[in-house]
């Protein structure tokens, strides 16, 4: 298929909104859904209002999973994960959701690897129909062994330039993508740091992007670090504040992994009955992240949530600097010139006279 | 003072890691290897991880290979494309140290799934993939294996990460770097063969035999001293060595490191406990 390139619509304004319309109004039935967060900040505050508002039929595409699109197959709303890494703990006698819904059939897994599928998310944002990637992956089954991608998922070419094997992986433009920062502005700049991951590739492949942070901030603390900011305002299509918006997973500067809560919805995943109870209790009978926490704090205190807090490291400053303006005391630094050699020169070579 | 098989395993393991060296660390035990290594003999090794983080110098054990918060910083922050492409493609990893569930006698091992790929019967078991593991295995100077729970079989069930492939030169004719270097089990440390690339056992733990390591291994194993070398006897680890490594990882001496089993079994109770107080 031909990609012929279109003028894009999506402007800059305010983008800020209530998650609750941002899901409503960009994710659809039958979208591909692409999750940003590789195993830091994940965005679970939009994946619980994706669950509430009943999404069915998404094809997840998302470097590393951990237990996110659990939750996602729990709410009925999966059908097929493109994924490389599937987070699995505890062996053979405990199984979870997506082991469940293998066995039943409910959903098929398409196998990659984090760099295949970086590059195809890569591909799609650079806007190419594919892109070459490394070797070793022919050589193993992930390769050879096909599900729903079948001739699409890897192509092996010879290089036109030096004749050696290539292999290629499709461009992938997922319909929307969700992602989880530290701050944004209200334009949806939104800037994000730590541990990188597939963020910038991921959220730039996709045609709508969801931006959920833990907070709003002046722009001009944006352009204050400018290498902050992996997605700029005019590729986003609504911004939200949701403090807390990523826990249980960590957020750098912001908050820990919640590992007691992780390991209480393993213990609660492990059978059906539990997973149930757990989606009731902390994502069908709430209604947005504030409640969520509430819910927290009321069922354990405020204990547990000493353990997430993290020490500060500061980032250092740095004089990112202006110039001066070319004019400074009637002289023109530029030019060289006073003020009057300048009305001289302009008066001498204006052709047209006011 | 008693010490857990897996611990003596992850300090053999981070002595793979020289000074200085560019080594790339997966999920679980490897990591506490590599940041091991960094914090005792190997100071000036860049430790990074795939998300991104380059040369970090963790105060305790990483909790996965995204956790920006058990290092004071690292110094190269780049994302995840930029790891496999700038650094790994061009060949500047030196080696990189991962798990493996299924090793054959090769090095090629199986991350993907235990059983039928489609997952026909309640036996087949989905594992967590790939990972990065393809391309490390595939393009670093040397690949580490750390098999904890995993097996040594005569096949793989489904091949993720290539080794040495069929053995010789196969491996070179199919234009991949490198290779398996070491394996280290609980048992012993396996190496490869210079030119048949058959793994050979090269060490063994303290009140461990080769008649332990033969039983679990299905092939008819050869040994160093079929090579002329000799097998050697790894020394028990000093009280110093364990007392800085479960600082570093608690886990690692309690049983149930394999997944955090323990998280799984015990905290859900401090929670249900804490429901009953109410």
């Amino acid at each position: 298929m031909n990609r012929i390139p279109e003028l894009k619509t999506q402007k800059s304004s305010i983008k800020t909104m209530e998650l609750k319309d941002a899901v409503s109004k960009f994710v659809n039935d039958g979208d591909t859904l692409a999750l940003c967060n590789f195993l830091h900040a994940n965005p679970y505050a939009i994946i619980h209002e994706i669950i509430r508002q009943e999404r069915k039929d998404l094809t997840i595409a998302v470097a590393s999973a951990i237990e996110e699109v659990d939750l996602l197959i729990s709410g009925g709303c999966v059908s097929k994960i493109l994924t490389s890494y599937y987070h699995r703990a505890g062996g053979r006698r405990y199984k979870r959701e997506l082991d469940r819904a293998l066995f039943d059939e409910k959903v098929i897994i398409e196998d990659y690897t984090n760099f295949t599928m970086c590059a195809m998310f890569m591909a799609g944002a650079l806007g190419y129909d594919f892109l070459p990637v490394m070797k070793s992956i022919k050589e193993s089954d992930i390769f050879n062994i096909r599900t729903f991608k079948q001739e699409n998922k890897l192509k092996v070419i010879k290089s036109p330039f030096t004749g050696k094997e290539t292999v290629l992986v499709p461009a992938l433009n997922p319909d929307v993508a969700i992602v989880h920062v530290q701050r944004a502005d209200k334009f949806g700049n939104a800037q994000f740091w730590g541990s990188e991951g597939t963020v910038k590739w991921t959220a730039l492949s996709a045609d709508k992007i969801i931006v959920s942070c833990e907070e709003i901030v002046d722009t001009e603390k944006i352009k204050r670090s400018p290498f902050l900011t992996k997605i700029p305002c005019f590729r986003v299509s609504a911004v939200c504040e949701v403090p807390w918006g990523a826990h249980p997973s960590p957020v750098a500067g912001y908050y820990n992994t919640d590992i007691m809560f992780r390991s209480m919805y393993f213990g609660k995943a492990l059978s059906e009955v539990g997973n149930e109870k757990f989606m009731e209790e902390w994502v069908y009978n709430i209604s947005n992240r504030k409640e969520y926490m509430d819910h927290y704090r009321e069922r354990f205190g405020q204990e547990p949530l000493k353990y997430l807090e993290i020490n500060e490291y500061l980032s250092d400053q740095v004089n990112l600097g202006y110039k001066k303006t070319y004019w400074q005391d009637d002289f023109c630094y530029n030019l060289a010139l006073s003020r009057e050699e300048y009305i001289e020169l302009t008066e001498e070579e204006g052709e047209l006279e006011l | 003072m008693k010490y857990r098989r897996v611990e003596i395993m992850v300090l053999e393991t981070s002595k793979e890691i020289q000074d200085g060296e560019v080594a790339i660390i997966g999920q679980g035990i490897p990591m506490t290897a590599g940041a091991i290594a960094k914090r005792s003999h190997a100071p000036n090794a860049v430790i990074l991880t795939e998300a991104g983080m380059v040369n970090v110098n963790m105060f305790q054990n990483l909790e996965d290979v995204a956790d920006p918060g058990s290092t004071k910083g690292f110094s190269y922050s780049i994302d995840l494309f930029d790891v496999f492409t700038t650094i790994v493609h061009r060949g500047y990893a030196d080696l990189c140290i991962l798990g493996a569930a299924q090793i054959d006698k090769y090095g090629n091992v199986n991350t993907t799934v235990v059983g039928d790929y489609c997952i026909k019967s309640r036996s087949d078991m989905r594992l967590p993939g790939s990972g990065g593991a393809n391309e490390f295995a595939g393009h670093c100077n040397r690949t580490i294996y750390t098999v904890v729970g995993g097996h040594f079989v005569e096949e793989l069930d489904y091949l993720t990460s290539p080794g040495w492939l069929e053995g010789g030169d196969s491996r070179k004719k199919a234009g991949l770097l490198g290779g398996p270097s070491a394996v280290f089990s609980q048992y012993g440390i396996f190496r490869f063969e210079e030119h048949s690339k058959e793994m050979y056992l090269s060490a063994l733990y303290p009140e461990t035999t080769l008649e332990d390591i033969r039983k679990i291994i299905p092939w008819d194993l050869k040994t160093a001293e079929d090579f002329g070398k000799t097998v050697r006897e790894v020394e028990p680890p000093t009280k110093a060595e364990l007392f800085f490594m479960r600082e570093f990882e608690p886990f690692l001496g309690i049983s149930g490191h394999e997944g955090r089993l323990l998280q799984v079994k015990s905290l859900p109770g401090y929670y249900e406990k804490k429901e009953g107080k109410k």
